[in-house]
């Protein structure tokens, strides 16, 4: 059954066109990450899913009762702010018991319950200390066990670890994933950050411009992103432009750069004339320079980054290429060096031919 | 050539100082000679300093029922158009705040006018009104005066306070479960409540210094005792003026004394726009 049901739901301040004919569903139980740079209508969405805006059209559902004209505290809904938004004037246990007491919970019932939230996220004993003697990690899992205080239909986490520095945000992530399947709760999570979204979500919706670019398990978008939108916004690739065309030898497929480079490359959904092809740098296998079917180069920079080595080859045909291997992989690449590059068949995004290419890999 | 510089610093900074102190000297010598001799043991207007101290006019002050009645008259009237004001403020500063409303800054404006607006013209033009719609008892007039004369403080010691409150609290309570008045009062109203307070201590201390306004507006039943005061000066000149006037001051030094130790002033005028 989906919980979240949001199909065709647009809205426009003023001018600016912030959400425009967005749908998808969310499985209940699962969690879904809502994904795309600044301003590309996620948080807006998120806000009308809470009720905080209407949408100027389209309808959403959840738990399969249409929310149209109910207000945020007539949903069942938790959220967790980007800023957390705890109550500064009350401790720690009085900010846990405020949605209870508001939803009407038995007051006798409300202490117990906030022992028990505030244990889940491993901050016992902290019920009487104010929000700001708290960490920021603290403060967020504060935040977390306040919204899921009312055992809410549907969990929405804003941003939930923007605010954290890094080594904190990779900690927490993986406490937050722990914890979002104990509670089993219908989540959604609005992120700019593409492993953020990879490494909590089952499902993603990629979005841009107000619109769904893709929705799929994270594996499918990253693999198999189907706009070059996506294909840039996942991950780093190198772009070559150029067109599909049948091998003569065995009938398959291979692309013809326009800057010289051929390779065989695997079915491409029916695709065939000029494309856009994007391979990821880890996808690229440095291999002997004279070594069939490779694309000959010289190795430009080296970096070695310990767990991984980002490597630059200048092609013969002109055009640079990012490869990552990592430590265990194939070889050493010495600045210098002449080289092939081989192009894995089944490793290529291909996509009809869009708009002008990144220069550098991007 | 850093010679001459330095010189110049120095003349500089020396002037500098001896402004300050010329500006608080004048700022201060007057009252401070008011309250001395408010303590003048003379029956006529000597030269200072008195010879001799005493209670006298203190005990002439208190003891004048005209006084009594418009020290009376101010603390009723100051109160309920503090209060008055208050309400109103808060509720306008709540408004244009926390909702969209169109023509904001001049809705603002105009809430704010009345700082500039001179008093004597806001009297008379109160005055005026108040006749035109059959209102003929002074002390109405006065309560009506002295609350647009108060409520842009009151006003902007809320807004300020507002400002400070993050949105996103009063949404974290709303999808908590608490509808629009639940959540004001759970947790704007706690979190404003400094400058709201200040903003009726403020309204209160202006409201009860307040003269040329309350010139137009009082009657012979109603008159506030800072127009006491002056009605006494035209009429006999003595020192019971100098002591009544360090009971007003006594009185307003309490107020501002009382409001930074429950807030701090710094938090109440100051930063209330900038906190984060």
């Amino acid at each position: 059954m989906s919980m979240v049901d949001v199909s065709g739901i647009s809205k426009s301040f003023g001018p600016l066109t912030a959400v425009d004919d967005v749908s998808f569903t969310v499985e209940s139980g699962s969690c879904t990450a809502l994904l795309g740079p600044s301003g590309c209508g996620k948080t807006t969405t998120l806000r009308m899913i809470a009720g905080f805006e209407a949408p100027d059209k389209g309808r959403i559902a959840l738990g399969g009762r249409d929310m149209a004209d109910k207000r945020p505290y007539e949903r069942n809904v938790g959220l967790v702010f980007q800023d957390y938004a705890l109550f500064p004037h009350m401790s720690v246990a009085e900010n846990l018991a405020y949605g209870m007491r508001r939803r009407g919970v038995a007051k006798s019932e409300i202490p117990e319950r906030v022992r028990r939230r505030l244990a889940q996220v491993k901050l016992s004993g902290y019920e009487d200390r104010r929000p700001s003697k708290l960490s920021g990690g603290e403060q967020q899992r504060v935040a977390l066990a306040r919204a899921l205080a009312t055992e809410p239909e549907v969990l929405l986490l804003d941003e939930p670890l923007s605010n954290l520095d890094a080594k904190l945000r990779q900690e927490l992530r993986g406490e937050l994933k722990c914890l979002l399947e104990t509670v089993g709760t219908t989540t959604m999570i609005v992120t700019h950050d593409q492993e953020e979204a990879m490494a909590l979500a089952s499902r993603i919706v990629v979005m841009n411009r107000g619109r769904v670019e893709q929705i799929g398990a994270p594996r499918e978008i990253y693999d198999r992103p189907r706009t070059r939108f996506v294909a840039e916004f996942m991950g780093r690739s190198n772009w070559f432009v150029g067109r599909l065309e049948r091998r003569p030898d065995d009938g398959g497929l291979l692309f013809r750069g326009e800057t010289g480079e051929s390779f065989a490359v695997d079915d491409a959904d029916g695709l065939h004339g000029p494309v856009d092809l994007a391979i990821r740098p880890e996808q690229l296998e440095i291999v002997d320079a004279e070594t069939p079917h490779a694309l000959a180069g010289k190795v430009v920079t080296s970096e070695y980054l310990g767990s991984k080595t980002h490597v630059t080859v200048q092609l013969d045909s002109g055009s640079v290429l990012l490869v990552i291997f990592n430590k265990s992989g194939r070889g050493e690449a010495v600045v210098g060096d002449l080289i092939g590059v081989r192009v894995p068949r089944d490793g290529c995004i291909l996509l009809p031919r869009s708009g002008p290419v990144p220069t550098a890999p991007a | 050539m850093s010679g001459t510089k330095r010189v110049g610093d120095a003349i500089f900074g020396c002037s500098f100082a001896a402004l300050l102190l010329l500006t608080a000297a004048l700022l201060l010598l007057p009252i401070v000679m008011t309250t001395i001799m408010s303590f003048d043991n003379r029956d006529f207007l000597g030269r200072f300093p008195p010879p001799d101290v005493s209670w006298r006019w203190y005990r002439a002050f208190f003891g004048d029922d005209y006084f009594m009645t418009g020290l009376r008259n101010s603390l009723v009237l100051s109160l309920i158009a503090a209060v008055i004001a208050t309400t109103a403020g808060v509720a306008a500063a709540v408004v244009l705040d926390r909702y969209e409303v169109p023509a904001k800054a001049l809705i603002s404006a105009f809430l704010l006018s009345p700082l500039v607006v001179p008093t004597v013209i806001l009297g008379f033009a109160v005055l005026v009104f108040a006749s035109l719609i059959g209102v003929t008892n002074g002390f109405t007039r006065l309560i009506g005066g002295h609350v647009i004369l108060v409520m842009p403080y009151t006003f902007r010691t809320t807004l300020a306070s507002l400002v400070g409150i993050r949105r996103s609290l009063t949404e974290a309570a709303l999808i908590l479960g608490a509808n629009e008045k639940q959540a004001f009062w759970d947790i704007t109203f706690p979190l404003a409540k400094t400058g709201i307070v200040a903003g009726l201590v403020l309204g209160f201390a202006l409201s009860f210094e307040e003269v040329s306004l309350s010139l137009f507006l009082f009657d012979p039943a109603s008159y506030t005792l800072p127009v006491a005061i002056l009605s006494t000066m035209r009429a006999q000149f003595n020192l019971t003026l100098a002591s009544a006037s360090v009971v007003i001051m006594v009185f307003i030094i309490l107020l501002v004394v009382m409001l930074e130790r429950l807030f701090g002033l710094d938090k109440v005028i100051g930063s209330g726009l900038y906190k984060s």
